[in-house]
């Protein structure tokens, strides 16, 4: 407890921005490896190599985590009446910075503890109440934020418990053993015991502190990692993505399933109990492991760009920039098991993949499609013949000659100087006038611009989409509807993001 | 064989949205074929709602005309309650009325928690994004009901919770849909 009084507060407006403060984060620490954990690596089937000196976080139920959990109960007393509720490094400081509890406000707590200005009370405003998304949008910034949050609590529980190894043990509360599945860990369920009773709380649900597993009797499995499924970080159109999926799903049934609604089961309340911390750092792992399988967090500015302020393990104001917490290895840890996660569909193929044959004088010919925030409509028009080739027949002509050949429609080069965060529904002979939310049996397929960079990046011009339009094709020129220019017509789901500027290289149709 | 190039695309396409436009830009009831207007206010006792096409056709009709790659997600709109309502909402597509069903049922399609759905900071600030929509794929369980024949005009989602909510909580659904991506 010693280290506490090296604490020395930075007034008013000054702050550490991350990229000065982590060399120096780990205290005298920064893993040394004394505690035999240095340089392990994630033994899950997706895990990446550590980077070195990295420490581990471990499974509450591993010998490792049940040590880890010992380090925690103290600070954690520690931190509760050791430490006054103003300071930074208190309890009641931390819990508050997630929420503050809902029978009382922000400006009133602020009022009652500081009474008069002071640097703490300039660091509380700064920091309490700030929980992403409850108190402020985007949405996308729920997992970099509490990362941000787990990873200086973890600093300073090291601070108060003068262990500069510790590191914070995650609630793996969805494995499948029966015996430990949704069980929350015996260390927090030993009210009055002397080393781990400050890990009790009496507010949690009926039968949680008895060992119950937390969704004993629900159907379904609201304990499910299937979050890890989704493809893509951000949401497009209904479709969720990791972040929101993981946020409302998991990340919220084991609050509801763990406490009422003064404890878990409630924003303000839910960081006042110390199982909050096992469960955000398994909700990091869950992030962790999304990304160690090649997912793709945003790319946007807005996104990297967001900070927090939050108080590093000397009471410190600090700055954290997400664009610094993408990643576990440069924050100097790692865990000791990733969790599997499911392939997503097959990417739009390189063009020597995939058995579409497309004449070479058609890539000479592209022209982009600027995709815009309302419907776009282009032609397909007929392509001019060379002049050693005679026209080609009339497109009606050619759909009735198909017989046994499939009609493709294929969208190439697509690129995107961000991701535009909604998919783009494509069209065939959609008629002038029509509201596309109306044109169902117009509709052909779906595009998305995951996987897809920047103008002028290779991999935007060696894939590709293709939509079997044969049957639609057919319909619409045995109703006279086809023509031999039939318009393309692409629109977005909802609002794409204004920095995107995505763009469809090229449109073809192609017989095969 | 190529058949058809766009030749002139720079010229040809343009832009639908604007004033006056036909064409409406994409909104967020883009590829909704099924809804339930609420306000849904849920309680210990479970809610039915009728999801009915929004468009012309039976559901069925508009099921069967979708291609088999496309997903279907239930869309609950606009969550809201005084206080957090302590229990998860389980939902089930196709759950005749009064049935008990055991806890592996495959109509169930997924678990709604109002966890940041309700007001903070002592109530003197709304909630956050939990409560503006949450989604639910349901394309596996859609299709199992309609290749057994059990969607017809529209389709029935059943609200159950697990116990009873906590008193005054009042947990509410504004709406939910049935859309398609």
């Amino acid at each position: 407890m010693s280290k506490l009084t090296r604490r020395a507060f930075l007034g008013g407006t000054a702050a550490i921005p991350l990229s000065l403060w982590l060399p120096g984060c780990n205290g005298g620490g920064g893993g040394n490896g004394s505690n035999g954990v240095e340089g392990e690596g994630p033994t899950g089937p997706t895990g990446t190599g550590p980077s070195p000196g990295a420490l581990v976080r471990h499974d509450t139920r591993s010998p490792e985590g049940q040590a880890m959990l010992e380090i925690y109960a103290q600070a954690v007393n520690q931190m509760k009446t050791a430490i006054a509720e103003g300071d930074p490094l208190g309890w009641v400081f931390q819990w508050y910075t997630h929420a503050v509890r809902n029978d009382r406000t922000k400006a009133g707590e602020i009022a009652r503890i500081y009474p008069t200005a002071s640097p703490d009370r300039d660091l509380a405003n700064d920091m309490w109440n700030t929980c992403r998304a409850h108190f402020g949008p985007p949405e996308d910034d729920f997992l970099p934020w509490h990362r941000m949050y787990v990873f200086f609590f973890e600093q300073i529980i090291r601070q108060v418990s003068g262990n500069d190894e510790f590191t914070l043990p995650y609630w793996d509360y969805s494995v499948a053993d029966p015996a430990l599945h949704g069980v929350i860990p015996p260390e927090f369920r030993q009210d009055g015991d002397p080393t781990f009773g400050s890990l009790f709380v009496g507010k949690r649900n009926s039968g949680v502190n008895a060992g119950q597993a937390i969704d004993q009797g629900e159907p379904g499995n609201p304990l499910s990692t299937s979050a890890l499924g989704e493809c893509g970080y951000s949401q497009q159109g209904v479709i969720p993505g990791f972040n929101r999926r993981l946020d409302f799903g998991l990340h919220g049934n084991i609050h509801v399933l763990t406490g009422d609604s003064q404890n878990m089961g409630s924003v303000p309340w839910a960081a006042g109990d110390p199982i909050f911390w096992m469960h955000h750092c398994n909700i990091d792992r869950l992030w962790a492991s999304w990304n160690a399988a090649g997912r793709v967090n945003p790319s946007t500015a807005a996104w990297l760009d967001q900070e927090f302020v939050f108080a590093d393990r000397d009471g410190n104001r600090v700055v954290g920039k997400t664009a610094d917490f993408t990643s576990i290895a440069p924050l100097g840890y790692t865990y000791d098991r990733l969790e599997p996660v499911p392939p997503c569909p097959p990417a739009p193929a390189p063009m020597d993949d995939v058995p579409v044959v497309v004449q070479p004088r058609t890539a000479a010919r592209a022209q982009p499609i600027s995709l815009t925030a309302g419907a776009v409509r282009a032609t397909l028009a007929p392509p001019p013949a060379e002049l050693d080739e005679q026209p080609a027949p009339p497109l009606g002509d050619q759909v009735r000659a198909l017989e046994d050949k499939r009609l493709y429609l294929v969208a190439r080069g697509l690129a995107t100087d961000a991701q535009p965060g909604v998919l783009y529904h494509v069209y065939l002979g959609l008629p002038d006038g029509t509201n596309p939310a109306a044109g169902g049996e117009h509709l052909v397929g779906t595009l998305n611009f995951f996987g897809f960079g920047a103008h002028g990046d290779d991999m935007s011009h060696d894939a590709y989409y293709s939509f079997d339009v044969t049957d639609l094709a057919k319909q619409l020129e045995a109703d006279g509807r086809l023509g031999g220019s039939p318009s393309l017509t692409i629109a977005p789901v909802g609002t794409p993001a204004s920095e995107a500027q995505p763009v469809v290289g090229e449109v073809t149709l192609v017989e095969q | 064989m190529l058949l058809t190039a766009v030749a002139a695309l720079a010229p040809a396409f343009l832009a639908c949205a604007g004033p006056g436009a036909t064409v409406a830009t994409a909104s967020e009831d883009d590829g909704m074929i099924a809804v339930a207007a609420g306000p849904i206010e849920l309680s210990e006792l479970p809610s039915r709602v009728r999801l009915a096409p929004s468009g012309d056709r039976p559901l069925a009709a508009e099921l069967e005309a979708l291609g088999p790659d496309r997903r279907l997600y239930l869309v609950l709109r606009g969550l809201s309650a005084s206080a957090p309502p302590g229990v998860l909402f389980h939902l089930y597509l196709g759950l005749p009325a009064g049935a008990e069903p055991a806890t592996d049922d495959p109509r169930h399609v997924g678990s709604l928690n109002f966890f940041g759905a309700t007001p903070v900071d002592g109530g003197t600030r709304p909630p956050g994004p939990a409560a503006d929509w949450q989604s639910f794929e349901v394309s596996r369980a859609v299709r199992s009901l309609g290749e057994r024949g059990l969607i017809g005009e529209a389709i029935e989602l059943t609200i159950r919770a697990t116990g009873s909510p906590t008193e005054g909580a009042r947990p509410v659904i504004g709406r939910v849909e049935l859309v398609v991506q």
